[in-house]
């Protein structure tokens, strides 16, 4: 008989809520199949893209006739051609993600918001794939389409335990090199790596025509830094540890970690990446509806 | 900086370093806690170290301080009071000048205590804090004795013996200590010297005080002097007292005329209640006064046959109570006689102001001087020597009559540059002519020949028209004082006797003297005063006495333990002694700080003036408060360092 695994992190009264709303690339998608989403290629849907001077090779069947008796040239009509969209899901999975508040982990928070959009994805028709990983790639789910695939992801997702470093900017680039065609790279990080090379990792992938989207994972405590009593903070991706009074140190701490936040969303917005802060004490809901709803807007 | 309770401050003390063994303790109670975010506390512990250490090690001072301050407020620091100052330091021996003056019996507010019993409670709480190897040795202001104390105990029998009826002398007890000081060679001294700063006690215009001072420098000991001065006055206080009681005939009845005089330190209407026990029949009698001094004359008439008396006057006890009774005597009746030794034209006159009326006990006679020997051993109060030369036999008669108590009234011209009776050398005699005259402008109203009369009118002594004058050359105990400064009457003490010399004579070239204004009254104090050496009363001022221990009383407290210190009514042999409080201790003038700066100038003195009526709380509550402030401040700051600083607003939150 085959086990019925607990997943908490799909959440169907959220899938309800947002499924009216759909993922819109920000930019041309290359897919597999026909979709929603603008192809850089010319296509044969019905939106007219622009006229191009026939070539020999052309399809004569292309050439629009009534120009030519105007003009006595041959041009050939090119439409739009809509394709479905690539996602690739990456899901950091190292000790940091493990730390949990008062709203749960940081893990599992991210979890559901990668269940969420996976799902949503699935039900527009656009492929999506899991990357998960610390320092090094722990699972690698390329996009599909299938709900048998989603199925799949859910499985991998459930598996999933976070522990040991983050080498998040190795992996982007990586994977940068790794796709291929463009695609919609979501990852979901707390990104405690420097941000230089976190923005140059987005660089890459830019580079490479991809649509990146991050959602910033941090704790409400984290960013509060509220302890009254002396810590032992131990390293959650072993590191050493430190003993520090929080109300000593706690402007210092929140002035190092609001330097760091500015930084990376100034890097992101500077090279037209999508931003989110996602704190799990706000839930998911407000960070994903934000996130689809501006991109149906055409926010950048 | 002492403390009352150094073995609080001892427990207390070990508690100051509790802050920082529970900071310690609080440093290894931490709690281990997962962090991701682990780069950005590295960083912010390696900015903050230099900043937070700083204020971890201030936070912990300031709480450490407030602690050490709260433990030394609780310990009664004694530093701002008297207390504090006068026990500093160590010293081998402490010489405690007490003041048992008749005006420190003055009540504190509530009655309780006067300043005596204050006095000596706030040196012994003191002296707890000395070490016990410090000798202290007690300088008694009523005996003048000094006695090593075997401990502060000790103190107590002065409490017993209480507040005495005598006045004080401090330049006298000070010379007492420092001769004991020269010849004992006690070590380091302190002396604590406490009383109510009355003028009178210290009397600054003493030229002795300035030997004194040097004398105290030249001592090889370091000497600290201390003044606790309780000089706060009573609020309301009535003071009361005998000015005279003078026997007389008139009408062949006999009367005494008891001259009573009521002063207090405030004005207002006022029913003041006087009993006068007189012969143990007491009278009562409701006074009104309306201001600070009422003089009023209380007549008696006595048998003929009447030896004499005794009694006092009471008034309600009040803040002073030393000050609320008087005794009196009286002798029996007695002629009075004046001898006038004038060759003048008014030597009748002189004879008729020294007898005015007839049928009294009052006589005079006009003599030449073969007859001053005879007349002056015949019951002879006054001679008036006027206009006349005196021979050398005139002059030794007359200062012997002076000597046994009797009074000399003499008037100018005398020779210039020569002495008269040895004692007057008169200048050139100074003559102005017309309108212009010497004016009198002062003049001593309270006692003597010029004072006011029994019923406190003062005598029109600046009145009198002087137009030519001879002053002495070296003046006595000035009475009165013309305008220009120079002598009007003089004072020339010899035996227990005076010569009065009256710088203008009677004559009308010389002034309107002879108008009686003053000349009247003036013999006639002349004539009682010198009465006084054939009577049987002998009335003195409080003082030790020893020889008087033993003497019977007849009036007054008969437990006390030194008669001559308490005012009372004494068989002395064949005479009545009446002993009294010195006027002295009625008065309200105080020297100053300043004045006793200059006193001890040079000297290490300091003064600690509790001039409100306090506990031994308040003596200490400058220094109390200001810990108290100490510790508000530590906490201030303490609070301030661990408030937290706004919070940074994160950029995500914006």
């Amino acid at each position: 008989m085959k086990e019925i695994k607990q997943r908490d992190f799909i959440d169907h009264e959220l899938l309800g809520r947002l499924g009216r709303l759909t993922l819109e690339a920000r930019s041309f998608m290359e897919g597999g199949f026909a979709g929603r989403h603008k192809s850089p290629h010319r296509g044969s849907s019905v939106e007219f893209a622009q006229y191009r001077k026939y070539v020999q090779g052309d399809d004569i069947r292309n050439i629009d006739w009534r120009i030519f008796a105007r003009t006595e040239r041959h041009y050939v009509k090119e439409f739009e051609a809509d394709t479905n969209l690539r996602a690739y899901m990456v899901f950091d999975c190292s000790g940091s993600m493990r730390f949990a508040g008062q709203d749960g982990s940081k893990f599992e928070y991210a979890r559901k918001l990668v269940a969420t959009l996976a799902q949503l994805l699935v039900q527009q028709g656009d492929s999506v794939g899991l990357q998960a990983f610390n320092d090094k790639m722990i699972r690698d789910l390329p996009p599909r389409t299938s709900p048998k695939h989603l199925y799949a992801i859910y499985e991998t997702l459930s598996e999933l335990k976070p522990s040991g470093k983050t080498d998040l900017t190795h992996i982007l680039h990586t994977l940068a090199s790794k796709i291929k065609r463009r695609a919609l790279v979501i990852i979901f990080s707390d990104f405690f790596e420097d941000v230089d090379k976190l923005v140059d990792s987005f660089s890459h992938l830019l580079f490479k025509k991809h649509d990146v989207a991050i959602f910033h994972i941090l704790d409400e405590s984290e960013m509060k830094f509220e302890m009254v009593r002396p810590v032992r903070f131990q390293d959650m991706e072993g590191g050493e540890s430190l003993i520090a009074d929080p109300a000593m140190i706690r402007n210092e701490y929140l002035e190092q970690l609001n330097n760091y936040m500015k930084a990376l969303k100034e890097g992101c917005l500077s090279h037209k990446v999508d931003y989110r802060l996602a704190v799990p004490g706000e839930g998911a809901e407000g960070v994903l509806s934000d996130f689809l709803l501006d991109r149906l807007r055409g926010h950048k | 900086m002492t403390f009352l309770e150094p073995g609080l401050l001892a427990i207390l003390l070990p508690f100051v370093a509790l802050p920082i063994i529970i900071h310690f303790i609080n440093r290894m109670r931490y709690t281990p806690m997962d962090w991701a975010a682990m780069e950005f506390l590295f960083r912010a512990k390696r900015s903050s170290t230099k900043f937070a250490k700083l204020r971890e090690i201030l936070i912990l001072a300031c709480r450490c301080l407030a602690i050490l301050f709260l433990g030394l407020a609780l310990a009664r620091p004694l530093s701002g009071g008297w207390l504090g100052w006068a026990f500093s330091g160590s010293s081998d021996t402490v010489f405690i000048v007490l003041d048992r003056s008749n005006s420190m019996g003055v009540l504190d507010e509530s009655g309780q205590k006067n300043k005596l019993e204050k006095s000596i409670t706030m040196i012994k709480d003191s002296a707890k804090t000395k070490s016990q190897a410090t000798k202290f040795v007690l300088v008694d202001s009523a005996t003048g004795k000094i006695t090593e104390l075997e401990s502060l105990e000790s103190l107590d029998d002065s409490l017993l013996f209480g507040v005495s009826d005598s006045s004080v002398d401090m330049h006298t007890l000070l010379q007492t200590t420092y001769d004991y000081i020269n010849s004992n060679n006690p070590g380091n001294c302190e002396i604590w010297m406490t009383g109510d700063l009355q003028q009178s006690n210290w009397k600054p215009d003493n030229t002795e005080w300035g030997t004194l001072n040097v004398d105290f420098k030249s001592l090889n000991s370091k000497i600290n002097f201390r003044m606790l001065a309780l000089s706060h006055r009573p609020d309301k206080n009535i003071a009361i007292r005998v000015n005279d009681v003078v026997r007389y005939s008139k009408n062949n009845k006999d009367y005494i005329d008891i001259a009573i005089r009521l002063t207090r330190n405030y004005t207002g209407k006022e029913s003041v209640r006087v009993n006068l026990d007189l012969n143990k029949i007491e009278t009562v009698r409701e006074v009104s006064m309306t201001q600070e001094m009422l003089d009023y004359i209380h007549t008696v008439e006595v048998k003929n046959d009447d030896t004499g008396g005794f009694g006092s006057v009471t008034i309600p006890k009040d803040q002073n109570p030393g000050d609320n009774k008087y005794f009196f005597a009286y002798g029996s009746s007695m002629e009075k006689k004046t001898a006038v030794l004038s060759k003048g034209k008014y030597s009748k006159l002189l004879a008729l102001a020294a007898a005015p009326l007839k049928g009294t006990n009052q006589s005079s006679v006009i003599i030449d001087e073969n007859q001053i020997k005879s007349t002056v051993s015949d019951n002879c109060s006054l001679v008036i020597v006027e206009n006349s030369k005196l021979s050398e036999q005139a002059e030794k008669d007359l200062l012997s009559f002076t000597e046994k108590g009797g009074q000399i009234l003499l008037f100018p011209p005398l020779a210039a540059g020569s002495k008269v009776l040895n004692l007057v050398e008169a200048s050139q005699v100074e003559k102005k002519s017309g309108e212009d005259d010497f004016p009198i402008s002062t003049w001593d109203e309270f006692q003597g020949p010029l004072a006011k009369s029994r019923q406190g009118e003062s005598l029109p002594v600046n009145k009198l028209y002087i137009s030519a004058r001879q002053v002495p050359s070296v003046s006595g105990q000035v009475m009165a004082t013309f305008k220009d400064g120079k002598p009007f009457l003089s004072k020339f003490g010899h035996g227990k006797g005076a010569v009065y010399y009256c710088s203008s004579g009677i004559e009308s070239d010389w002034s309107d003297l002879y108008k009686g204004g003053v000349l009247l009254p003036m013999i006639n104090r002349l004539v009682s005063e010198g009465s006084k050496q054939y009577s049987s009363v002998v009335n003195e001022n409080c003082r030790y006495d020893e020889s008087l221990d033993k003497i019977e009383i007849l009036a007054g407290d008969k437990a006390a333990a030194y008669k001559s210190l308490s005012a009372g009514i004494y068989n002395d042999a064949d005479r009545i002694l009446v002993l009294n409080r010195p006027l002295d201790e009625d008065g309200d003038s105080l020297v100053s700080e300043d004045t006793l700066e200059v006193i001890f100038s040079g000297l290490d003195f300091s003064m600690f003036n509790e001039t409100q009526d306090s506990s031994k709380e308040t003596m200490q509550s400058e220094l109390f408060s200001l810990f108290t402030i100490f510790i508000l401040l530590f906490l201030v700051v303490e609070g301030f360092l661990t408030l937290r600083k706004p919070q940074i607003e994160l950029e995500g939150q914006k």
